[in-house]
């Protein structure tokens, strides 16, 4: 391995998906109406914080090696029951925490399926998955419910200073959990279990509480992610998750062709997220009909991975 | 075993050297037999457990036990001791004083890496092994048990680690080396166990056991002073 001097191939190699969205912005920004201005980059922003703070939960756990899908379910399921209990006139406060425990239940019940009883991840987050789903729908009733209460919908569409709530959140949360995978005990676990377990067992740390621990961990960022959301439209949509299901596995894995080629990483995650969202906008802004958008997302997104996969020879997949 | 002591395993492969290693560790569950470290009787289920008891294990494998194939040399030296030494408050990491000692590992040993951040998968068989090893010692362990430890690597390499192995047993720490090339054990060892289908069958001490008498019971012989020979057909 080469250390230090940065070839222009390997620049393309480990960055090919950064290099593809600043291209997409700057091309956006000069055939997509209205789209380079201050309110639209903060709206692209405020847009992927629930995506982008699932994704670092989905993150934490692609870095170990596993899946977890159960957000797909859990993000609704949280909205449907925040919403239904600020209309009930419950106070936000005791709605946050019931939402809180909540996606600890759920973080819980995974963690103890994929650990305690071995069952894959994949299988056992889906099945947790449509768990959440069912009940969200049981909670519900199938019916949108509209959160009206300001002092609610103050906690993410208030600003500090400029900077809109959510932002900052995401932001937050980015710093804090890249602090705590690059300069923390937990954090170089993580990554040692995912690339091996064996090494990390015979090296005397528990894994299995490693991977309790950070299923945990993400079943309540994605609680938080589907609280944010739910918030930021101000109603609980009918399965939230749903539609966020394969943004975030997406914004996940684009982030693995934006840097340190081919693993999970929070940098690249967040800027998978925004990438996303910076499509959609972009491709609205030109007038495109809303059913061609997911389309034209699909051609970039295939570019944008390939440029670096292709290039690299091989395509590195994280297995589980 | 006795401190300072090189406690040589030898069996045909099969015989079950590594399983017992294992077992020893932790790192598979035995059935029966108990372990007792200095007078008292130990229980060992879990590698934890056997690392909190002084035992250092350098697998066979050690690609994929032993090591952390992309972590840097830092990372893999440190994980096992990231707890006890390196961790601050809010388990944060110093990573000046893990630097710091790292560097003095790999100088110790002659760690050939062109820094302390290089993947371990980049480095030769002999270097790898020599940073599993820098691994146990950083954490004080007083019984290694090496597992094949210079199976696959070169001469240069395989004799700087018999060097490791006889300081490590100068200074007082006990070591079980297992290893089915007869030459190294002999040279090596105090005492010598030969292992054969599972179990222990012979036990000989350096002195006295030839070459021949070695591998005669590693084949699964019993009895070499009352062994049939074939001369007589000869003459």
């Amino acid at each position: 391995m080469k250390v230090g001097k940065l070839t222009k191939k390997d620049l393309i190699n480990n960055y090919g998906a950064l290099l593809a969205f600043i291209t997409v912005i700057i091309v956006f920004s000069f055939i997509s109406r209205g789209f380079f201005s201050g309110m639209n980059l903060e709206n692209i922003l405020v847009q992927s914080t629930s995506l982008g703070i699932c994704a670092f939960g989905l993150t934490l756990v692609l870095m170990m090696g596993e899946i977890d899908l159960s957000y797909g379910g859990l993000i609704g399921l949280v909205g449907a029951v925040l919403a239904g209990m600020v209309k009930d006139g419950h106070s936000i406060t005791f709605a946050t925490f019931v939402c809180l425990a909540i996606a600890l239940g759920s973080g819980l019940l995974t963690a103890i399926l994929v650990v305690g009883l071995k069952l894959p991840s994949f299988l056992a987050s889906v099945a947790v998955m449509f768990i959440c789903m069912g009940a969200e729908r049981v909670y519900n009733q199938g019916i949108t419910t509209w959160i009206r209460d300001t002092s609610a919908l103050s906690i993410v569409q208030a600003h500090i200073g400029p900077v809109p709530l959510p932002i900052f959140y995401l932001f937050l949360l980015f710093v804090v959990c890249s602090l705590i995978q690059t300069q923390t005990r937990m954090g170089q676990y993580i990554r040692a279990v995912g690339e091996n377990a064996d090494a990390v067992r015979e090296a005397g740390i528990k894994v299995g509480l490693v991977k309790f621990l950070v299923f945990v961990a993400a079943g309540i960022l994605f609680g938080f992610g589907g609280y944010i959301e739910t918030l930021r439209i101000g109603a609980a949509v009918m399965y939230a998750g749903k539609q966020l299901l394969l943004f975030v596995l997406a914004a996940c894995f684009l982030g693995t062709a934006t840097f340190k080629a081919g693993k999970a990483n929070f940098p690249g995650t967040l800027i998978g997220a925004f990438f996303l969202y910076t499509l959609m906008s972009g491709f609205t802004g030109l007038g495109l009909k809303f059913y061609l958008v997911p389309i034209a997302q699909g051609f970039i997104l295939i570019l944008a991975v390939a440029i670096s996969s292709v290039r690299r020879g091989k395509i590195e997949q994280v297995q589980f | 075993m006795k401190s300072g002591e090189i406690l040589g395993l030898v069996g045909s492969i099969g015989a079950g050297k590594s399983e017992v290693a294992r077992a020893i560790f932790g790192a598979d569950p035995k059935k029966t037999g108990n372990i007792t470290i200095s007078g008292k009787k130990v229980k060992i289920e879990t590698p934890q457990d056997a690392i909190d008891h002084g035992i250092a294990f350098i697998p066979e494998d050690r690609r994929g036990e032993g090591l952390v194939g992309n972590h840097s040399v830092r990372k893999n030296v440190s994980l096992a001791v990231l707890k006890k030494k390196f961790c601050g408050r809010f388990s944060w990491i110093q990573q000046n004083k893990e630097r710091e000692v790292v560097r003095t590992y790999i100088k110790n040993l002659g760690i050939a890496t062109p820094s302390a951040e290089q993947e371990v998968q980049f480095l030769s068989g002999g270097n790898q092994q020599k940073v599993v090893i820098g691994k146990w010692l950083l954490s004080d362990s007083e019984i290694y048990i090496f597992d094949e430890p210079t199976k696959g690597i070169d001469v240069g390499g395989k004799y700087d680690i018999y060097k490791l192995i006889v300081n490590l047993a100068r200074k007082g720490a006990g070591i079980i080396f297992i290893s089915n090339e007869l030459p190294e054990v002999l040279s090596l060892c105090d005492r010598i166990l030969v292992m054969f289908d599972g179990k222990i069958v012979k036990e000989l001490p350096r002195a006295a056991v030839t070459r021949e008498e070695l591998l005669f019971y590693v084949m699964g012989g019993r009895n070499y002073e009352g062994r049939k020979t074939n001369k007589k057909r000869f003459n």
